[in-house]
């Protein structure tokens, strides 16, 4: 016997772990107004469905790209959807308030992917929040977009590509060291 | 150690070092757990630098988006020509500013104050008027419909006083209809059935009062009760 396993929206999660800008701002534009009338109808503004659509949709594509939906047997967008609709109804709950529209039906079947972050990062995201806003663009800049450190220099507003690369070991000296003891108080 | 701390755990854990140095920091590291704390900080760093690098790259990525919502990609499916909210720009407004203005006498023009954009499908078309100020926006059709933002207040009551708790908009259409002489119906958006609403300067409010579950819709100074309907029904 065969068992159909069907994953609908392989070829988009593909196409977006890829990293295809083109699918992804379509989608991205294809499922606002539905997540934005979700908000609506749950005493949300504007700002809010923006907010909690694009944080979802941060989650959700860093899923993709991490391969947790490579199985995923929902339509993405029903995925999306019940992503937002959960981190409204934590929001609403921390303002200390309910959903109007009750329970959407459409829901129960999709599997959620854990993304609970761990206590553990969310002091390491405090750390970053400590080492100040200027530190954090170097180190981006550095670590994440790999720039050469004249470009960095120039666009931080820095002297030469020596006095950039000697703030960014400061920089990390600090973040370390913040660091350090945020992994003594969880791992020792 | 003479070379840079940072750089030389950098270089230790994107594997740059030479096997010669790597055999000797292997080395300290054994009989230094302080050093080896420090390169689990570090890696740890790093790790979150990136992740946050990517969150702000998609971040700045979907404002890219957000700001062309509306303008294609648009799919008509299970809309039938109702009024989609795709202002994605309402965000930037201050809402307290909105002001919905009807010149009256003819339905024909609504202006919509603070560049509130609707965006509409179907017969419904959406003029610019730049010399409006704060960057108003017409809407016009080609019939006698009429498409507009109105306020939608909630309101409960704390230590026996009324508070607005919550302020947003809901698309309301205008349909001139002669069968219909003044109904409505109220699904995610409202719309108002009438043949006859000229009224001059009536302006027009949704309130939903919390504590009675009541829908209060203004019309000018009138107050009407209404509930989500499918179906066309009588105002009164």
């Amino acid at each position: 016997m065969i068992t159909e396993i069907s994953f609908p929206d392989s070829p988009l999660i593909k196409a977006i772990k890829d990293g295809n800008e083109r699918a992804l701002s379509l989608f991205y534009k294809e499922n606002f107004g539905k997540i934005q009338n979700m908000v609506f109808k749950n005493s949300g503004s504007d700002d809010d469905a923006k907010d909690v659509y694009q944080e979802s949709m941060i989650e959700v594509v860093l899923q993709i790209k991490n391969g947790k939906l490579d199985q995923l047997n929902s339509k993405l967008s029903t995925y999306l959807y019940s992503v937002c609709y959960y981190k409204w109804i934590d929001r609403l709950r921390k303002k200390g308030r309910a959903m109007e529209s009750g329970f959407d039906n459409d829901l129960e079947d999709v599997v959620m992917v854990e993304d609970t972050p761990s206590p553990y990062l969310l002091a390491m995201e405090k750390v970053m929040g400590q080492i100040g806003d200027k530190c954090r663009d170097l180190l981006q800049a550095f670590y994440y977009e790999k720039l050469p450190m004249i470009q960095i220099a120039n666009r931080l507003g820095f002297l030469d590509d020596n006095s950039a690369k000697s703030q960014k070991n400061k920089c990390m000296d600090k973040a370390r060291g913040l660091a350090k003891n945020t992994i003594r108080q969880f791992y020792i | 150690m003479d070379e840079n701390k940072a750089e030389l755990i950098d270089r230790y854990l994107d594997e740059e070092l030479s096997s010669d140095e790597k055999a000797s920091f292997e080395a300290l590291l054994e009989g230094d757990s302080d050093l080896k704390l420090e390169v689990e900080a570090q890696n740890a760093v790093r790790n979150m630098i990136r992740q946050q690098g990517e969150k702000a790259a998609l971040l700045r990525m979907f404002e890219g988006f957000h700001e062309t919502i509306g303008e294609k990609d648009i799919k008509k499916e299970d809309y039938n020509g109702k009024i989609i909210p795709l202002d994605e720009n309402l965000s930037n407004n201050r809402r307290s500013k909105k002001l919905f203005k009807i010149d009256l006498g003819n339905w024909s023009r609504i202006a919509v104050a603070a560049s509130v954009a609707l965006t509409i499908l179907g017969v419904w078309t959406v003029v610019k008027d730049r010399n409006a100020f704060d960057g108003a926006v017409e809407i016009r059709n080609n019939s006698d419909d009429e498409a507009l933002r109105i306020p939608f207040l909630t309101w409960g009551t704390v230590d026996g006083k009324p508070v607005l708790q919550d302020r947003k908009f809901i698309d309301l259409k205008i349909t001139r209809k002669t069968r219909y002489k003044f109904h409505y119906r109220f699904k995610s958006f409202l719309e108002i059935y009438s043949d006859s609403l000229t009224a001059k300067g009536e302006k027009i409010t949704l309130q939903f009062d919390s504590d009675s579950k009541v829908h209060k819709l203004w019309i000018g100074k009138k107050i009407f009760i209404i509930k989500k309907t499918e179906e066309i029904i009588p105002l009164q």
